[in-house]
């Protein structure tokens, strides 16, 4: 929990980084920038917020997330679609942003 | 508490009429099973079921009522809970583990769900083996009218096939065919053969025994048994495909497990099983993953690689999900954010 805000965590889960050679911030910091490389061609950004995330629309909408699951639910709240990871779009956007 | 005190919940599944309380009442009244306390679900008002149960088991304790799938996080958790707490005042034996045999009508994803996501449950117990029963008279009907017997079915680690004496031996060996091109992941046997040995079903070892105990399935992917299935999927009844992921390269953890948890949230019905094992970059040992439906379990790390096995593997039972269109998804988002 965040001993400021009182903002509870979600607990371990299974998606968490696995690596121990670096600090978990800077795993997290890692996480988080793969994470905003995927919601890119969504036009959605996500930044660090007391050890939660702070996910964003293009519109200005804004929500604090915890894990993955919530996450993907929230964004499909804002974008008003389902995310498909299978989505051909998607996938080309993906790939022209390397 | 540690994870050698926690308590294995197994689950018994199988469509309505399939046989399981039979065999449960079998196991009660000619095997020693002080060491295993019994949950019973079922479907209706009236718990025959239970009644049936209690005659032999007086410590059986029936969910009041509905099927498991949709009450499952109330009444399930309680009742563990209630058992756990019985067993600490010593009200109850000091079993070892428990079974819940579910209604015929249910899922076991939700079971494994609220097992993994509850934290207070989490801390008690850890989730043991899941055995299906397949009634072999009607497990075609079935499959074809009720999606809940695919469920079942797919998420099982062990499938019984019951009732074997009503059909043929070629009919049984047909039936046995396609149940391992269904759920390749699963060890495959039949009821009279388990009638004299809950014991060997419910083995603690396949919980907390060797690498080679616990992951029998491993065996299977280091064989390339999937890809033999992949080929094989054009059957009479074609509900299933094998999507398998062989990987000679170490994989980037975090962009997986995003992708992964991408593709269970948007697909996760059509995932109807999930197991792999994963050669990491973050970590030496390998890691392996195995999920059900939208229930992932957390990440096992095994102590070393497993001699037969050179390459990851995913291995994925897909429902209304193309394999191909699968793995190509996989392979396109992959690639980009393998990259710095």
């Amino acid at each position: 929990m965040c001993g400021i805000c009182g903002l509870l965590d979600a607990g371990p889960q299974w998606s968490d980084p696995l690596g121990q050679d670096l600090p978990r911030r800077q795993l997290r910091l890692q996480q988080l920038a793969l994470l905003n490389r995927v919601l890119k061609p969504w036009r959605l950004t996500l930044s660090e917020f007391h050890q939660s995330w702070l996910l964003c629309s293009p519109t200005g909408q804004q929500t604090l997330v915890n894990s993955l699951d919530v996450l993907w639910k929230e964004a499909e709240t804002m974008l008003r679609r389902p995310l498909d990871p299978l989505d051909e779009q998607w996938l080309a956007a993906l790939a022209q942003e390397t | 508490m540690s994870y050698e005190e926690k308590l294995p919940l197994h689950v018994l599944s199988g469509f309505l009429g399939s046989g399981k309380t039979t065999l449960l009442k079998h196991w009660l009244t000619q095997q020693n099973l002080d060491d295993i306390a019994l949950l019973v679900n079922e479907f209706g008002e009236v718990g025959i079921d239970h009644h049936l149960l209690n005659e032999v088991a007086p410590d059986t304790v029936l969910l009041p009522s509905g099927c498991v799938c949709c009450q499952i996080r109330g009444e399930l958790k309680s009742a563990l809970l209630d058992l756990y707490e019985r067993r600490a005042r010593g009200q109850l034996p000091p079993f070892t583990q428990v079974i819940l045999e579910t209604t015929g009508l249910a899922d076991p994803a939700p079971i494994l769900s609220t097992l993994l996501h509850d934290r207070q449950l989490q801390h008690h117990f850890i989730q043991g083996t899941l055995v299906t029963l397949v009634d072999a008279e009607h497990a075609h009907f079935q499959a074809e009218t009720q999606p809940e017997w695919l469920a079942q079915v797919t998420a099982a680690d062990k499938l019984l096939v019951s009732k074997s004496d009503r059909v043929t031996a070629a009919q049984t060996q047909a039936l046995r065919q396609w149940l391992a091109q269904l759920n390749p992941l699963a060890e495959l046997s039949e009821t009279t053969q388990m009638r004299e040995a809950p014991h060997r079903l419910f083995a603690l070892a396949i919980v907390r025994g060797s690498r080679a105990q616990r992951f029998r399935w491993l065996g299977a992917c280091a064989r390339d048994d999937f890809a033999l299935q992949a080929s094989t999927h054009h059957t009479p009844h074609p509900m299933t495909q094998t999507c398998v992921i062989t990987l000679q390269t170490s994989v980037n953890w975090p962009a997986f497990a995003i992708w992964l948890s991408l593709l269970l949230h948007c697909h996760g019905k059509a995932v109807l099983r999930m197991k792999g094992i994963l050669r990491v970059r973050d970590s030496a040992a390998p890691i392996v993953i195995h999920g059900v439906q939208h229930t992932l379990h957390p990440p096992v790390h095994l102590q070393d690689w497993p001699g037969e096995l050179e390459s990851s593997k995913l291995v994925f039972i897909l429902r209304g999900l193309e394999a191909d269109r699968l793995l190509q998804a996989f392979h396109r988002f992959m690639q980009p954010l393998e990259e710095p």
